[in-house]
């Protein structure tokens, strides 16, 4: 007799709920799919996994050669995929962790989220490419950071960290927070690596050259293809995707005296991967042509292994005489430095 | 002294064009009422400046108020909702309308004090508007347009909102505070008997026209017009097939053949409706009643025992048969087909300890005086 | 025994009726769905905060009042969130009043395109200021070619009053609407009484008008300021090189010290300040509001009575779009020009769409879009009504006014730990369940920022018939309050799909929609696709909106 007063009273109400209920119950059960047996499960920076990064591809050659089902996964930047493999490190869900670079290492050494694993082609990484002594990161790609110059916008390019002092370039510089992005962070540890105690000195000269320091690469690098100033941070490869798909020669990477600062991209098995049998299938692969040669066009990076042949536009990508890796042990408190000196320099 | 002249006002709207003409007494109630959409709240608006005329002019106390603005006309006006202010206390909803006007903060408060006092709420200034009955906020908002010292105060359907106990109690009560305090009072309704008993004269609105104006007993027993007797709705009426007018009488003879001789003072009202005021719904009633139509009150009927007939004389004598009969407290309804081709039905008020049998043949007689001759 | 037992409680129920059981039923079903709902909306601020245990509260929260630059960030953080709330108020209240109370041609479309902005990505709406602002811009090539200058002439935009503007720009749609909704709503009657009572149009205006849609302004200003607080990429790119404010300290903290109780501790201090602008509108509102109004008397749009007016008007719109349509436009420029060999050589077409619309990829992210958009907008609204009306159970202001906006007043990047230790696998529904959490506040508020306490002598009629509380809501309330929750409904739309975040805190394989394609072009070189790619976006949220005023102008 009360139930029934119950539904009396609330018969829309009730209706709705009952929908509501159900729809959301349908919508679970379609959306979880039955698992495979024999999966893999992959952690990486957003562009990876797009549609024009390396990932479609590469996992497709992957399942097909070891009938292994890859489920990838981009979770924002490479700094965002790590911090997500440190947050599930009590119950890790990924068992590869692709993006964390040269910079990063240190971080995630110390945060005990890595496994290391000595692919069976090591052979292949020539040696001033290897991350880790110990193989806790497989290197898959690499590139240096520059100054790319929009030579339509600029007659006269800087030569020099140190030339980017000048008036002349007041407000032509476009940055990234080294706080937020990793060209931001890198540039940082490039001048840190030059400039040694008088970094700081050096970004109060630098500070009314820079038009703007964005949070992120894609705002900063939309902001210089849209004109606003004619140089950027980047990498020497960044030229080579102008060469392939617009114009060559327009906009080029500067080869500073000071030399550049080598970025190197891994892939990582995660400490207590469920599937670590596959991982380590997937990192045998990771150096392989089948792998090494999508980078170059997708990634727009140089493909870790020399032996694959590079397309015709890397020859608009300089090949810096004297590069060098930052000891990323010392990027510690590097942003804050920089960021002091720039407000006083405005 | 008229107060307030209304000088062929118009106004015209896709569905409905106003034309109106009316003066109020000074210190009169005068209530309009007609049916939702006749134009009442029109009215109301273009007297109190918040719609602008296409043509005509009102005055006030014989000056040109037309041209003025809303809160120039010295009109006040008590909303259908009250219009009270909900986030101000109740003691400065009745001082709103007091700044500008060269007082003094204290001056103000003890105007509104004054005024709640008037109104019978001593002690509610410091209430908020939310707490208030409705009765309460009716007098509240009478209290608010009283502070400006309007020359006239417009009422658009306060009670209507209200249940008919509280209705009946509060139109008592507005009626005595208008007598009371003697304020001029335009007050629109659609509830006739509300206009009846709350007004010195009523005037009746349809179609945007006033079709008659009259004391309260005026408007029931002579009613000027079919369209006014159908407003009313307390009339039995028959249409006119003959009308001969002679000196001093007029010979009728209605569709079922009834034929009867009324004096003259049964119909001389009609003369004195202005016959452009017609154009309006003269389309509906030409339609039905082409020669016009006599008129009786539904209770001036009375039922004649069999062989009695002989001896009505000078009476009106209906045949027909009774359709339904229901009992309705204060009087006995009772539908009668009335006998002839094409029969109509009328329906009549008997007195309630009369007895009768559905489907059975009655006679009822209508006294000659009690008729009524009316035109469109 | 037992048969005894059910005659007397049968009896009993008998007496007392059915209605004494419903409206029970009625509270009952308040005070046990809104502490479950609300605690199902915590649930994620709750994990978020979690981590601040680690290592000892006191310790953590220390550690971040020690941070000098914190501190000092919060200074610039709420000032220009402030300001960016004052320039969204007076670029969006004249609209308002248009909306509401005018009527002219092209409005529906006029007021469907505000709101574009609002679906835009933030990196898009930065790069369209760049492009009509910026030193190479078109207002400053203009300039420059006009006036045959050499350097830009207009460079304000890479500083406080360039922040401001971006901000204003982004957000004035937001008070636009929501300030229109209550404008329709304020009582003509209450109007025209104060005319009568010899009140100017300006103090009619003050007295009458302003109270009434105060609560709304209020509203829209709180949501505002929030979203000015919390937003970021637009901050760090025009408020010059190493600005700090509390989310970029949160953000350095989180993503790149991997701090996560330090993150959470700045994220406490940033969310109580939040609360506290929360709780000081709360305090007002609860002071302003409260009209029991019944049956109000609402006025129509009206032309424009004099020229004056239209003019005003007319530079209203134009200085819209002038300033703030221009942006819009250098998108939509950029979505159709072609790269080429040179600046030179660069043309209009229709190739970056061409490009997108041959894209698989592009398709289903649109298709996604829409069924993200159509279901977190629906989960918010339901849980959005079903807070705000079993929120009247109870009086507590902190219960009722504040908590269920606290997704609103938390770090995203916070959130997004807060979301990722609380859901297993992931799927669209619950990247809508995500979305919805921080799209529903704005129903919520549209719901009581115009229905308020107004309507409650309708549902407590409805009551008195023997309906509960939700069913009387659902057929009284819910019809008087169609306009605003429609409204709410299409800005959860248009939040949903400007969204990237929630993929990024609940990632599924394979799945995108347009924003987060969107994204990815720009990480691929692709500006001139990301930017055709809002505009699809834009269109489609614009749509929406176009929508829901049509359905309005039936209704």
């Amino acid at each position: 007799m009360n139930t029934r007063h119950i539904f009396n009273g609330n018969n829309s109400a009730a209706a709705l709920f009952a929908f509501t209920t159900i729809f959301i119950a349908v919508l679970f059960t379609v959306s979880c799919t039955a698992k495979a047996t024999d999966e893999l499960v992959i952690y990486s920076y957003d562009s990876f996994t797009s549609e024009w990064g390396p990932g479609p591809a590469v996992i497709a050659e992957f399942e097909e050669l070891s009938g292994i089902k890859v489920t990838i996964l981009g979770i924002g930047d490479a700094g965002q995929t790590m911090a997500r493999v440190i947050e599930e490190k009590a119950a890790p869900k990924a068992d590869l962790i692709i993006g964390i670079d040269n910079h990063l290492l240190p971080k995630a050494l110390q945060a005990g989220i890595l496994a290391p694993y000595k692919p069976a082609n090591s052979a292949l990484v020539p040696e001033q490419l290897i991350l880790d002594q110990d193989w806790h990161l497989t290197p898959f790609d690499y590139s240096t950071f520059a100054i790319i110059w929009d030579s339509e916008l600029l007659t006269n390019p800087p030569q020099s960290l140190e030339d980017l002092t000048k008036t002349e370039y007041k407000d032509k510089l476009i940055l990234m927070d080294p706080r937020t992005s990793t060209p931001g962070l890198g540039f940082a540890a490039w001048t840190s690596h030059v400039y040694g105690t008088a970094t700081a000195d050096y970004w109060k000269r630098l500070a009314p050259s820079i038009l703007a320091m964005t949070s992120g690469w894609s705002t900063g690098y939309g902001l210089f293809t849209s004109g606003e100033a004619p140089l950027v941070i980047s990498y020497t490869t960044s030229a080579a995707y102008h060469a392939e798909y617009e114009s060559a020669g327009r906009y080029r990477a500067l080869e500073f005296a000071e030399g550049h600062p080598i970025q190197i991209e891994g892939i990582g098995m995660v400490h207590g991967a469920k599937n670590r049998v596959n991982a380590e299938r997937f990192l045998d692969f990771v150096l392989s042509e089948g792998f090494q040669k999508h980078i170059p066009l997708t990634n727009w990076m140089y493909p870790i292994n020399p032996a694959v042949e590079l397309p015709a536009s890397f020859s608009h990508s300089p090949v810096p005489a004297n590069s060098f890796l930052v000891d990323a042990t010392k990027l510690d408190g590097l942003d804050r430095l920089v960021l002091d000196a720039v407000q006083s320099g405005q | 002294m008229v107060k307030l002249e209304i000088s062929k006002l118009t106004k015209r709207w896709p569905e409905l064009q106003l034309s109106v003409d009316l003066s109020i007494e000074k210190g009169e109630l005068l209530a309009v009422v007609g049916p939702s959409g006749c134009g009442k709240s029109t009215l109301l608006r273009l007297l109190a400046g918040l719609l602008a005329e296409d043509s005509g002019s009102i005055y006030m106390d014989g000056q040109e108020i037309s041209k003025l603005d809303a809160g120039k006309r010295r009109v006040g006006m008590v909303f259908q909702d009250y219009a009270l202010f909900p986030h101000l206390t109740v003691l400065r909803n009745i001082t709103y309308g007091l700044h500008g006007r060269h007082m003094k903060a204290e001056e103000r408060r003890k105007r509104a004090q004054e005024l709640l006092q008037l109104v019978g709420l001593p002690d509610f200034g410091p209430r908020s508007i939310l707490t208030l009955s409705g009765g309460e906020k009716q007098r509240v908002a009478l209290a608010r347009t009283m502070a400006a010292k309007p020359e006239i105060i417009l009422f658009d359907e306060p009670l209507s909102s209200l249940d008919s106990t509280l209705r009946k109690r509060l139109r008592q009560d507005l009626r005595e505070e208008q007598q009371r305090l003697g304020f001029t009072a335009l007050y629109v309704t659609h509830d006739l008997e509300e206009a009846l008993a709350i007004a010195d004269r009523v005037a009746i609105m349809q179609n945007g026209h006033i079709i008659q104006v009259a004391e309260p007993r005026m408007i029931w027993e002579q009613p000027n017009s079919i369209a006014a007797a159908r407003f009313l709705g307390h009339m039995v009426l028959m249409p006119v097939c003959e009308a001969t007018p002679k000196p001093g009488i007029i010979k009728l003879k209605t569709d079922m053949g009834h034929s009867v001789q009324l004096s003259a003072k049964q119909y001389t009202q009609i003369a004195e409706v202005e016959p452009a005021l017609h154009t309006g719904h003269s389309a509906l009633s030409a339609h039905d009643f082409p020669l016009g139509a006599l008129a009786f009150e539904r209770n001036a009927a009375r039922l004649l025992k069999e062989g009695q007939e002989t001896a009505a004389t000078d009476c009106l004598i209906l045949r027909g048969s009774c359709q339904q009969a229901r009992y309705l407290g204060e009087y006995l309804e009772m539908v009668l087909e009335l006998e002839g081709q094409n029969p109509p039905t009328i329906t009549l008020r008997l007195p309630r300890e009369t007895m009768l049998q559905r489907g059975r043949s009655y006679v009822v007689a209508i006294d000659l005086t009690q008729l009524l001759y009316l035109t469109a | 025994m037992t048969k005894i037992c059910t005659e007397a409680g049968r009896k009993q129920s008998a007496r007392t009726g059915g209605t004494g059981i419903r409206l029970g039923q009625g509270t009952l079903a308040g005070s046990v769905l809104f502490p479950l709902l609300l605690v199902f909306i915590l649930l994620p601020v709750l994990a978020a905060f979690r981590p601040l245990l680690d290592g000892g509260l006191r310790n953590n929260v220390l550690r971040a009042l020690t941070e000098p630059r914190f501190l000092y960030s919060f200074r610039f953080g709420l000032g220009q969130a402030l300001a960016s709330t004052a320039c969204a108020l007076l670029l969006g209240l004249p609209g308002a009043f248009l909306l509401a109370r005018r009527r002219f041609a092209g409005k529906r479309l006029l007021a469907a395109l505000t709101v574009i902005p609002f679906s835009m990505p933030a990196l898009i709406v930065a790069i369209g200021f760049v492009l009509y602002y910026g030193h190479n811009g078109l207002l400053n090539r203009l300039l420059m070619a006009l006036f045959n200058l050499q350097e830009p002439p207009l460079r304000f935009l890479y500083s406080f009053q360039g922040l401001v503007l971006a901000h204003g720009f982004y957000n004035f749609p937001l008070v636009m609407r929501y300030v229109a909704d209550a404008w329709e709503r304020v009582s003509a009657n209450q109007e025209d009484a104060a005319r009568l009572l010899g009140a100017g149009r300006l103090r009619v205006f003050r007295t009458v008008t302003l109270p009434a849609i105060l609560p709304a302004v209020g509203s829209a200003a709180t949501l505002v300021f929030l979203l000015c607080f919390f937003s970021f990429v637009i901050v760090m790119l025009f408020s010059g090189p190493g600005i700090s404010t509390p989310e970029v300290e949160i953000y350095r903290a989180a993503r790149f010290e991997f701090d996560k109780p330090l993150a959470s501790a700045f994220a406490l201090a940033e969310t109580l300040i939040a609360i506290l602008v929360l709780a000081l509108y709360a305090l007002l509102e609860a002071k302003t509001a409260g009209a029991d109004q019944g049956q109000i008397v609402l006025r129509p749009p009206q032309p424009f009575k004099n020229r004056l007016s239209r003019l005003l008007a007319a530079l209203y719109g134009l200085l819209v779009l002038f300033f703030f349509g221009g942006p819009l436009i250098a998108i939509i420029v950029e979505a159709f020009s072609v790269r080429g060999r040179s600046y030179a050589s660069a043309s209009l077409g229709v190739q970056n769409f061409l490009r997108l619309y041959t894209s698989s990829g592009f398709r289903t992210a649109f298709a996604n879009t829409i069924l993200l958009g159509l279901l977190a907008a629906f989960l918010a609204t339901i849980s959005g009504i079903l807070l705000a009306v079993s929120s009247r159970s109870f009086k507590s202001l902190l219960l009722t006014r504040i908590l269920p906006l606290l997704p609103l007043a938390i770090s995203s990047v916070v959130l997004a730990f807060g979301w990722s230790s609380l859901l297993g696998s992931s799927s669209l529904l619950v990247i809508a369940l995500v979305q919805a959490v921080s799209a529903y506040p704005f129903i919520f508020k549209a719901i009581q920022g115009s229905v308020g306490r107004n309507d409650e002598k309708y549902l407590q009629a409805a009551r008195t018939l023997g309906s509960s509380r939700y069913s009387a809501f659902l057929r009284v309330g819910l019809p008087l309050a169609l306009p605003a929750i429609l409204s709410g409904f299409a800005f959860a739309f248009a939040i949903s799909a400007g969204d990237a975040n929630a993929l990024i805190v609940a990632p599924v394989s394979g799945l995108e929609t347009l924003a987060s394609y969107l994204y990815k072009l720009a990480g691929s070189y692709r500006f001139n696709e990301a930017c055709a790619a809002a505009v699809i976006l834009s269109a489609l949220t614009a749509f929406v909106f176009f929508l829901k005023d049509l359905n309005n102008g039936k209704a």
